[in-house]
């Protein structure tokens, strides 16, 4: 069972409207966990690293952060009223998402909470380069909010792939049903498994060959495909005492079919894995991966494969 | 900056109109330029060996390859009959922007093209992790289209930076005018050059300043500052002979102030940078640079600073 003890919650001090904290509170009263509010910021013109450094700068730096303190101070009043344990931090670092990173793995915070936005008509959330990065580099797993309210009973959509066919090994899946069931424990959530595989790849494969004779058995094939899939989702679903009604293995591509499935469940969340290697080791954002989080309706909570390490120059290099 | 004798084009085959191809056509027409399309293709179900135990998988990617190359060839096809001379390539490359980068380097590409989208009722551009990722590390200047069509005689916005504020070198000023004049001479456009500080900010740095007495006034020192601007402003202007009226200083947040000033004058493109290097040379998008891209109501062509170098695992690491 994932515990979690520690929520970070990233405060965009530029806006008065936070989602974020709401639902990092609403967890933090669930579970219990301590909720630190946190504030990252920089501006480059009072840097020191432009140009040159001076005393009134660095007090310029101070007062900034200072004002940032006072704020998330109000912020966490009415919150600690509440009975949570709250706390807060300002810091002067940059770029956000590696202060942000930073941070977590310096606090060791367990789960971290950003806002994100979303448009309904163009059905797609609208993703920044901070949150690209922090999907791609945050090592706690990153619960990124859409504005609105969570339901009583919010459905969480784990999202495993028990073939690993997305360079993903297999306790990441492990992963993502442990944090699902710490959530589902604490809240009253129902989960859902999720697994998409595509039957029309089986046959562009054989199709694409020469030297497959036109008899070919592409239902065969087909069935094969879903035979292997099926046990592996099973397998994975026992594993962590997932009912086999809450288990939906779709025929389809990840991008399309995840998206219409959380509209028709109405999921809260979507946890899922985002990153891959390379055979150099370098980290990326899956190709399916990226394509199925522009387009997810709800929050997304995305959980790290424990091969995971924030790259070595984020963790050493903080900003001046 | 070089000539522009090879226009690389990225085309997305899912995509019912090509904007970038549109845009690439239409400047290599008026520059002289060869056209080169690219289609960037990976499905991660047939690297890697993943699925080894179908006998077809060999050939897969070759025959997918050739199929790609077709369509490319069609979309060629009415160009060379306008007269354009146009080369078609399908490379099988993952993850995209970097199977981009590597083409352009190899097929020694002066300028890429690639779509973007922007939603106008919420003012903003709509930048995919790809998008943003090509910002951060294309070597050579890249132009992101919005779906419209450019105007007969097109408005380039030069956005300048004279005093690198942000941790621009000087020489990227130069470079932005010199690629903003090169193209509108080629294109009938006009070129406006526009540079805006924040007032505020501005004396709050000017004020660290041992060469400007704390002891003025307020009025005083934001009074210094605009003429401190405007003389750099000048200087820069003056030194490409941009005509005075089509010089624009503005106080005010660049993220702000840009996209604002680029739709009262109905640009067509904004030219500017977006990449700073840290303490440690590592590459990232300024802050301000992140913020302006998301607002800008037009096509926008990044260009990069001399000191700018191809991360080395991007040239290196082709995928299998």
């Amino acid at each position: 069972m994932y515990k979690i003890r520690h929520i970070l919650c990233v405060i965009d001090p530029t806006v008065s409207a936070q989602p974020a904290m709401q639902r990092a509170a609403w967890l933090a009263r669930k579970t219990g966990a301590r909720l630190e509010l946190f504030i990252c910021y920089y501006n480059e013109y009072l840097s020191g690293e432009r140009l040159f450094d001076a005393p009134s700068l660095e007090k310029a730096r101070k007062e900034i952060i200072n004002g940032h303190e006072k704020r998330l101070e109000t912020i966490a009043a009415p919150l600690r009223k509440t009975g949570l344990d709250v706390t807060t931090t300002a810091l002067w670092d940059h770029p956000l998402h590696e202060g942000i990173v930073r941070h977590a793995a310096a606090t060791g915070a367990d789960l971290v909470f950003k806002d994100t936005h979303h448009h309904s008509a163009l059905a797609r959330a609208l993703l920044t380069n901070t949150d690209w990065n922090l999907i791609r580099s945050c090592a706690a797993p990153l619960w990124l909010v859409k504005p609105g309210e969570i339901a009583e009973h919010p459905v969480i959509v784990a999202a495993i792939d028990p073939m690993h066919e997305h360079d993903k090994p297999a306790e990441l899946d492990d992963d993502i049903l442990d944090i699902s069931g710490t959530i589902e424990n604490a809240t009253g959530a129902e989960i859902r498994a999720f697994h998409s595989y595509d039957p029309r790849l089986a046959i562009a494969t054989s199709n694409a060959s020469a030297y497959i004779p036109v008899s070919f058995p592409f239902d065969e094939l087909e069935k094969q495909l879903v035979a292997e899939h099926r046990k592996r989702f099973d397998d994975v679903a026992v594993k962590h005492g997932v009912d086999a009604a809450q288990l939906d293995l779709v025929a389809g591509l990840a991008h399309e079919e995840l998206p219409a499935y959380c509209r028709d469940v109405d999921a809260a969340v979507v946890v899922m894995g985002a990153v891959s290697r390379n055979r150099m080791k370098r980290l990326f954002i899956g190709a399916t991966a990226e394509q199925t989080l522009e387009h997810l309706p709800c929050d997304l909570l995305i959980v790290k494969p424990n091969w995971f390490r924030i790259p070595g120059e984020i963790s050493r290099e903080r900003a001046a | 900056m070089r000539d522009i004798s090879k226009i690389l084009c990225v085309i997305d085959l899912s995509a019912e109109t090509q904007h970038a191809l549109q845009r690439g056509a239409w400047l290599a027409e008026r520059m002289g330029a060869k056209l080169e399309l690219l289609l960037c293709y990976y499905n991660e179900y047939l690297t890697d060996g993943r699925l080894g135990s179908y006998p077809s998988l060999a050939n897969a990617q070759e025959e997918i390859l050739e199929g790609l190359k077709k369509r490319l060839e069609k979309l060629a096809e009415p160009l060379r009959n306008a007269g354009l001379s146009v080369n078609t390539k399908a490379t099988w490359d993952h993850p995209l922007y970097e199977g981009i980068i590597r083409h352009a380097l190899d097929c020694d590409a002066d300028i890429v093209f690639k779509d973007t989208h922007h939603h106008s009722a919420l003012s903003r551009a709509l930048l995919t992790n790809t998008d943003w990722n090509l910002i951060r590390t294309c070597p050579v200047p890249l132009w992101l289209v919005k779906p419209q069509d450019i105007s007969d005689k097109p408005v380039f916005v030069a956005a300048i930076d004279p005093l690198h504020e942000h941790d621009k070198p000087a020489a990227l000023d130069d470079e932005i005018l010199v690629v903003s004049k090169k193209l509108a001479g080629a294109t009938n456009a006009e070129v406006r050059a526009f540079h805006s500080y924040d007032p505020r900010i501005a004396v709050a740095t000017a004020t660290a300043n041992a060469y400007i007495p704390v002891s003025l006034p307020f009025d005083e020192i934001e009074k210094q500052m605009h003429e401190q601007h405007e003389k750099r402003f000048n200087e820069v202007v003056n030194f490409h002979g941009i005509d005075e009226n089509k010089c624009h200083l503005v106080p005010g947040v660049t993220h702000e102030e840009l996209p604002e000033f680029s739709k009262s004058v109905g640009a067509d493109v904004v030219i500017m940078g977006a990449v700073s290097r840290n303490r440690w040379k590592r590459l990232f998008i300024g802050s301000t640079a992140e913020r302006t891209l998301e607002y800008l109501p037009c096509d926008l062509l990044v260009v990069k600073p001399d000191w700018f170098q191809t991360p080395a695992e991007i040239v290196q690491e082709k995928v299998a």
